[in-house]
């Protein structure tokens, strides 16, 4: 059976994804460290195993995406983590023409053409806020993990507001807000207000057309992803596999 | 080709080392005057027989020039005063500035509370209102008191016959820099992005007519060779500057060409033609007042983003790359006109963030790549 492995090295994590020929996938590899470290290596591994692997040469070809894409110089190609989740997202969500693509350390909205080729986008720009990587500031200001802000949101009475769009002063104010008694929930929903307007205001720069789609990461944080759909007044199709969209398109560029 | 590669070669070692030729102009006994942007009128500092040198800043940290500046400025004008402040401009008898948006306006008195004398300020004034009679009169009597700051600086006097010559110079350079563009667009397997620059760079710095000769028998050379554009991913890029030579390396690794330019300090620089039939010094306001489609100049009509779209269209570009310099206001305020008029002629366009402070560019590397693929 011919198999083809993609790779997705971003900032904060390490997805691999293997493929047979029909684009199914048949392993994953999963490490929470990226690109300089050995989560690369770890999840390829991860992967490999899953198949019964035993090493990346039985792969019939390999395509790494990701910020650290380049640092794979034993893949067959490296292709920019804009196509590969525009390439993922449009295999798996049909009809898709808008993708939120939330990750670590950037934020990108990419437009799909009704034949699913990525067509235009848009990146964050001058700072982290609005990434995961606020979130996971955040989430150490309060004291807890980044999955748990979704169920804290859900026990909001009110959103306290979080007017800074720099990830350090938002977390001077969350701090504020903390010191002063603003309960946690209403806080964590101020935050993630934070995270969606910023992200609303990059989709209309790129353009929102249904069906939209949501990866990465954040995208498993349904409270956040709720606020965006009423904001952007769409609902945001996503998957439990979001965060390895880029790992299965950049395995899709492998098998051609 | 192997003359062609030769001369580039000599223009990257020129433009690597602007600090050589300014101790080359000042071992041959001239004066040198700084010329910083936008469109200065250089040509009376060449009438005053010194030599004009570009002063656009540099690659680097504004260290000692974040005391004159709030974090949030254009690095133009950070790094131009960080190298007055730092001695790397010594030797320069001055140094002339335009103001044509408030950031290089308020940065003209920076460089006089922090350079002062050690090398004077020659702050050129110039209208907004470009098209009404008091505009020009305004242009005329500005320049006119350029001039005579230029003499001082440059211990020599302008008259109607050095500055007629000037003009002249300046039309033949900015008319062989047009054709440079062109002949680059068309061969980018000869002249890649960074050897294209190279060239534009050493105009800044050299004696003009030494860089019109050198220019020249470069176009001759291109001319007779067939055009190798095929396969490039054809681009026009706007913007200000695209002097970061992470970008520059990145275009040039990817495979793109540019065909055409729409930055401040190119081809937007070349567009002007001075007229040779008038008093010389009127001449040279009505070429200032003249100009239109740029985003640094009081536009109504909003001509720019059109002639950005035009340009790509007729330049037969596949994309509009515009490299936007942090911080700037009037390239900010366009910026979503010029994305609107290329999509509605159907150009794919893509938006990258530049300064002269940032070394690492790995979010514009994703985004030239995605970028390419799509073209």
């Amino acid at each position: 059976m011919d198999l083809f492995l993609g790779i997705d090295v971003g900032s904060t994590a390490s997805k691999c994804v293997i493929v047979n020929a029909q684009g199914q996938v048949v392993a994953r590899g999963l490490h929470a460290t990226g690109a300089g470290t050995a989560g690369p290596r770890l999840c390829v591994e991860e992967a490999l195993r899953g198949i019964g692997l035993a090493s990346v040469e039985e792969v019939a070809s390999s395509c790494s995406t990701g910020y650290g894409r380049h640092l794979e110089a034993w893949t067959d190609k490296q292709v920019s983590e804009l196509s590969c989740h525009a390439k993922g997202a449009a295999k798996l969500f049909e009809g898709v023409r808008t993708v939120i693509d939330i990750g670590g350390q950037d934020a990108k909205v990419l437009s799909l053409s009704e034949d699913g080729k990525l067509v235009d986008f848009v990146m964050n720009d001058k700072c982290a806020a609005g990434t995961g990587r606020f979130l996971d500031v955040m989430a150490g200001v309060f004291g807890c993990g980044v999955s748990d802000l979704s169920e804290l949101d859900r026990e909001s009475t009110e959103v306290a507001p979080i007017s800074s769009t720099c990830t350090v002063f938002a977390e001077s104010e969350v701090i504020s807000k903390l010191a002063a008694g603003t309960p946690i929930p209403n806080i964590v929903a101020g935050v993630h207000e934070s995270v969606v307007e910023r992200t609303y205001g990059l989709a209309k720069r790129a353009g929102i057309k249904p069906v939209v789609a949501m990866t990465g990461g954040v995208a498993l944080n349904d409270a956040l992803r709720e606020r965006l759909e009423n904001r952007i007044g769409h609902p945001i199709a996503t998957t439990d596999d979001a965060q390895f969209v880029g790992a299965y398109g950049a395995a899709l560029f492998a098998l051609g | 080709m192997a003359a062609i590669e030769t001369m580039l070669e000599t223009f990257k070692g020129i433009a690597s080392n602007p600090h050589a030729q300014l101790q080359k102009h000042l071992e041959a006994g001239k004066r040198v005057i700084g010329v910083g942007p936008y469109y200065a009128p250089e040509e009376l500092v060449y009438a005053a027989g010194a030599v004009p040198f570009g002063v656009w800043g540099c690659m680097g940290a504004p260290n000692e020039a974040r005391k004159y500046f709030p974090p949030f400025y254009c690095s133009i004008c950070q790094m131009t005063l960080e190298m007055g402040l730092t001695g790397k401009l010594e030797g320069l008898s001055g140094y002339m500035t335009t103001a044509l948006c408030d950031t290089q306006r308020a940065a003209s008195q920076n460089w006089r509370a922090g350079v002062g004398n050690a090398i004077p300020l020659i702050y050129v004034s110039q209208p907004q209102n470009r098209k009404a009679d008091f505009g020009r009169a305004y242009a005329v009597d500005s320049y006119a008191q350029v001039a005579h700051e230029v003499e001082e600086c440059a211990h020599g006097i302008i008259d109607d016959e050095n500055l007629g010559a000037a003009i002249r110079l300046y039309n033949e350079w900015r008319a062989a820099m047009r054709e440079f563009v062109e002949l680059a667009g068309a061969h980018p397997a000869e002249v890649g992005v960074r050897a294209r620059l190279a060239v534009i760079q050493a105009g800044y710095y050299m004696d003009k007519a030494e860089h019109l000769a050198m220019v020249r028998e470069l176009n001759e050379a291109l001319a007779q060779l067939p055009e190798s554009a095929n396969g490039f991913k054809r681009v026009v890029l706007s913007g200000i500057f695209e002097d970061i030579p992470a970008i520059v390396e990145m275009l040039d690794e990817m495979g793109y060409a540019v065909v055409a330019d729409d930055l401040a300090k190119e081809s937007r620089a070349f567009a002007m033609a001075v007229p040779e039939d008038e008093p010389p010094m009127e001449a040279l306001a009505e070429a200032w007042c003249a100009l239109d489609g740029d985003s640094l100049l009081y536009d109504p009509e909003k001509l720019h983003p059109k002639k950005v779209a035009d340009l790509a269209r007729a330049s037969q570009a596949q994309g509009v790359i515009l490299l936007l310099a942090k911080f700037c206001d009037p390239e900010e305020f366009d910026a979503p006109f010029v994305k609107a008029a290329c999509q509605e002629a159907g150009i794919p366009f893509l938006q990258i963030e530049v300064d002269q402070s940032t070394e690492t560019y790995e979010q514009a590397r994703t985004q030239l790549e995605a970028f390419g693929d799509l073209l």
